[in-house]
């Protein structure tokens, strides 16, 4: 076998697994060709390097282009946002005043916004599970689908009744109101802390699917529970509902 | 143009398919970069090494066959080099940031970011530098663009490819002769 052609296959990906043994053992024991075939290592590490910095270069100068020609995109189409803004807000108000109605999906929309995490500050390095840890991660980064992921582990491992509560808002997040609901149901069902909280996105999971009438059941609930949790929320809510 | 032919545009080493891809996932990686990074300068830096990096990537034929989107692909090599980035600014390590993806974006990283630049490697690319286009093409072509002495013989229509394997070893050899000078 041809000792520069070996060196070549190995760099163009080609080398059969016979001919990977033959090329360890020169590599091993023939001093000329360990030397050929690392200058061709460091020859190729130093193309790299080069053309790396070549398209760095290239990728720069576009930036540069490309920041430049963004600021004044961005002022006209400023000026055009503003003057939308302005006509949109005078036409909202026309419409609020003729009439107070929202769907139940505007006012999920307006009500919204995911319970922040009270039972697990994060804490790198810390004795608590890492698991749980970065499942809070992903929560507080908004990527629930992961969340709901991890929490699903976390729970697996540590039984943490409060994980479901959390699992259920990201599963609301992403939309998927009936995963939601039966995973609130079910931390509902272990007598929790946050038996407030998991009514209040119960009553939202209600509203996402349009069941008017099981949503203010939940709301209820909240604005009955002992804590001050969502209080006024609540009340505007009922008002709205049919 | 679909995702296929895109990639295989990209690997031929096509510049400005590449800089389509960099444009029009520049605002979307700003965002995304924001989680974890304030100055916008730094995370653009990090985009431009991504999008090399995915470059790369593709060359070696590493997504050939690619269970996620492009974007996904820079966007997975981004973030491990926003925390590398992170890592090196506040000089503590942040402990781990993995997650269970599929790809394993982190050892692209790494290989990114090694530092091989010692005074035998910077010599090396001065006399690089310094070398006949022609060299400089054919040692590009194969040990950077991935192409075979075969694919060499064809896209610069050499007889045969013999006449590619002398000519890319007289490159080595005058390589070699003048860093050892």
């Amino acid at each position: 076998m041809n000792k520069s052609s070996l060196i070549e296959q190995y760099f163009e990906n080609n080398l059969s697994s016979e001919e990977e043994i033959v090329f360890n053992e020169l590599l091993a024991n023939d001093k000329e060709f360990a030397e050929d075939f690392h200058f061709q290592k460091e020859v190729k590490a130093a193309i790299k390097k080069e053309e790396r910095n070549k398209l760095k270069k290239e990728l720069q100068d576009l930036e540069r282009f490309q920041s430049g020609r963004k600021k004044t995109v961005f002022s006209r189409k400023w000026m055009a946002a503003a003057s939308i803004a302005i006509l949109l807000t005078f036409l909202g108000a026309l419409f609020f005043m003729k009439q107070d109605s929202f769907s139940n999906q505007e006012l999920y929309a307006t009500y919204f916004t995911p319970y922040e995490n009270v039972i697990h500050p994060i804490v790198r390095g810390g004795v608590e599970n890492e698991l749980k840890t970065d499942a809070f991660i992903a929560y507080e980064k908004n990527e629930y689908k992961n969340a709901i992921k991890l929490f699903q582990k976390a729970h697996k491992e540590i039984k943490d009744p409060h994980l479901l509560l959390y699992q259920g808002i990201s599963f609301l997040a992403i939309k998927e109101p009936n995963k939601a609901i039966k995973i609130l149901e079910q931390y509902i069902f272990t007598k929790p802390k946050y038996n407030a909280q998991a009514n209040w996105y119960l009553g939202l999971s209600y509203l996402q699917l349009n069941n008017a009438k099981e949503a203010k059941k939940h709301f209820k609930k909240v604005s009955t529970s002992s804590t001050q949790f969502k209080k006024e929320e609540v009340k505007e809510l009922l008002k709205k509902l049919p | 143009m679909t995702e296929n032919e895109k990639l295989l545009l990209l690997k031929k080493g096509d510049t400005k398919v590449l800089k389509k891809l960099y444009v029009e996932n520049r605002e979307a990686f700003i965002a995304f970069g924001k989680k974890y990074m304030s100055s916008e300068e730094d995370i653009l830096d990090v985009y431009q090494d991504a999008v090399i990096a995915l470059q790369e990537q593709i060359i070696s034929g590493k997504l050939n066959n690619l269970d996620c989107t492009v974007k996904t692909y820079l966007f997975g090599i981004g973030k491990y080099m926003l925390f590398e980035k992170n890592r090196k600014k506040q000089k503590t390590i942040l402990g781990s940031y993995k997650t269970d993806e599929v790809e394993d974006y982190e050892s692209i990283e790494i290989d990114y970011y090694e530092e091989t630049t010692n005074d035998r490697q910077r010599k090396l690319q001065a006399v690089l530098s310094k070398m006949g286009k022609k060299c400089k093409e054919i040692l590009t072509l194969f040990y950077y663009r991935g192409y075979t002495i075969e694919d060499i013989k064809e896209h610069l229509n050499y007889e045969n490819k013999n006449v590619v394997k002398s000519q890319k070893s007289r490159c080595l050899k005058q390589l070699k002769s003048k860093i050892n000078e």
